[in-house]
């Protein structure tokens, strides 16, 4: 079995990743310099964090919440209005796909037409969820887009009825 | 680590609460076959895993699990939410109310409390994966259980609104250089 040999297990694993039909993509995204000036060229988890922040930084705006077409005053996560409730069934929509796209890529690494499928997936997910962020309120506690209140512990939580997503507003 | 997202997988809306159906959907929650001895079961069995496939998979599997834990106790919040305490006590619910009155408290149907003896982690992934078939193989029951639940329930107590996820995502779908899978999305 070599279920302890780690060795092994690591090469087989790297074989199969690279014997796979995007090959010839792998490589070029292997040399790819994605111009963090660090030298280093990209492998999958190099300037994920990165990306992360200066995201952050990019949508932080004081307190312009969008226009949400809401009542002032209202609570983040806001539970009456639509276009939140809208926004909040499209992510969960696109969530599940990722979520079932990902299932089947564990299962099959080498399926091309599942991995662009995830690609456009995660893309349209970024999307919807900046829009969800900025009109309705954080969905997680580092997405608290305003520098002036503190909107990620403000209800109503996912398990209220009111929550967007769980009532048709 | 995780990161919490404040969202539900799917959502959740019950207009009438029931505490009889929450008496046995708490099994769900917390019994033998419920979300949180699936989500423990998966995330345990990842560090003996000889291949970074199958520990990918427990990961991933093992946080839904989680995500469906959520989910089901949002549907035991809402069936006994704003409700009196005589309408409870009639209910197979009065048991469980007694002890921990409306909070949601991971417990099987008949009452224990859930216990990681219902999880096997033996540090082989062959024995591992065995149980995870076994686990597996509780669905038949779990889905009787849903059938005579449904049952009980009159007419539209649960409002789930339908969801799509076979939407369109997009007007062109990237081509794949040498695929010659004829797998369709």
């Amino acid at each position: 079995m070599g279920m302890r040999d780690n060795n092994y297990a690591y090469t087989r694993y790297q074989g199969r990743r690279l014997g796979g039909c995007c090959q010839e993509e792998r490589r070029e995204t292997r040399t790819e310099d994605r111009g963090c000036g660090c030298g280093r060229t990209g492998r999958s988890t190099h300037g994920a964090n990165r990306g992360g922040y200066e995201r952050y930084e990019k949508y932080d705006r004081s307190d312009d919440r969008g226009g949400c077409g809401c009542k002032e005053n209202d609570t983040p996560a806001r539970s009456g209005c639509a276009e939140c409730h809208e926004l909040m069934h499209r992510l969960q929509k696109l969530d599940f796909s990722i979520q079932e796209t990902v299932l089947y890529l564990d299962a099959y690494p080498d399926c091309c037409e599942a991995k662009n499928y995830y690609h456009q997936l995660v893309k349209e997910r970024r999307e919807v969820a900046h829009a969800y962020e900025q009109k309705c309120g954080p969905l997680c506690a580092m997405g608290n887009v305003s520098t002036n209140t503190w909107d990620w512990t403000k209800a109503p939580w996912p398990w209220h009825p009111d929550f967007p997503g769980n009532k048709k507003a | 680590m995780w990161i919490y997202q404040k969202k539900l997988q799917y959502p959740v809306h019950i207009k009438n609460p029931n505490p009889a159906l929450a008496s046995m959907i708490i099994s769900q929650v917390g019994g033998p076959d419920g979300e949180l001895s699936a989500s423990m079961r998966y995330l345990h069995q990842r560090y003996s895993m000889p291949d970074g496939d199958v520990v990918g998979m427990l990961t991933d599997i093992g946080s839904e699990e989680l995500g469906h834990l959520e989910m089901v106790s949002a549907i035991i919040h809402q069936l006994t939410r704003n409700i009196r305490e005589d309408k409870i006590m009639d209910t197979p619910f009065a048991p469980y109310f007694v002890d921990h009155t409306t909070g949601v408290y991971p417990v099987s149907a008949s009452g224990v409390p859930n216990d990681l003896k219902y999880v096997g982690v033996k540090g082989d992934p062959i024995a591992d994966l065995n149980e995870d078939l076994a686990a597996e193989g509780a669905i038949p029951s779990g889905r009787i259980i849903r059938k005579r639940n449904r049952k009980k329930t009159t007419k539209r107590e649960y409002r789930l609104p339908p969801i799509s996820t076979r939407e369109p995502i997009g007007k062109k779908r990237g081509r794949c250089k040498t695929a010659s899978s004829s797998f369709r999305l």
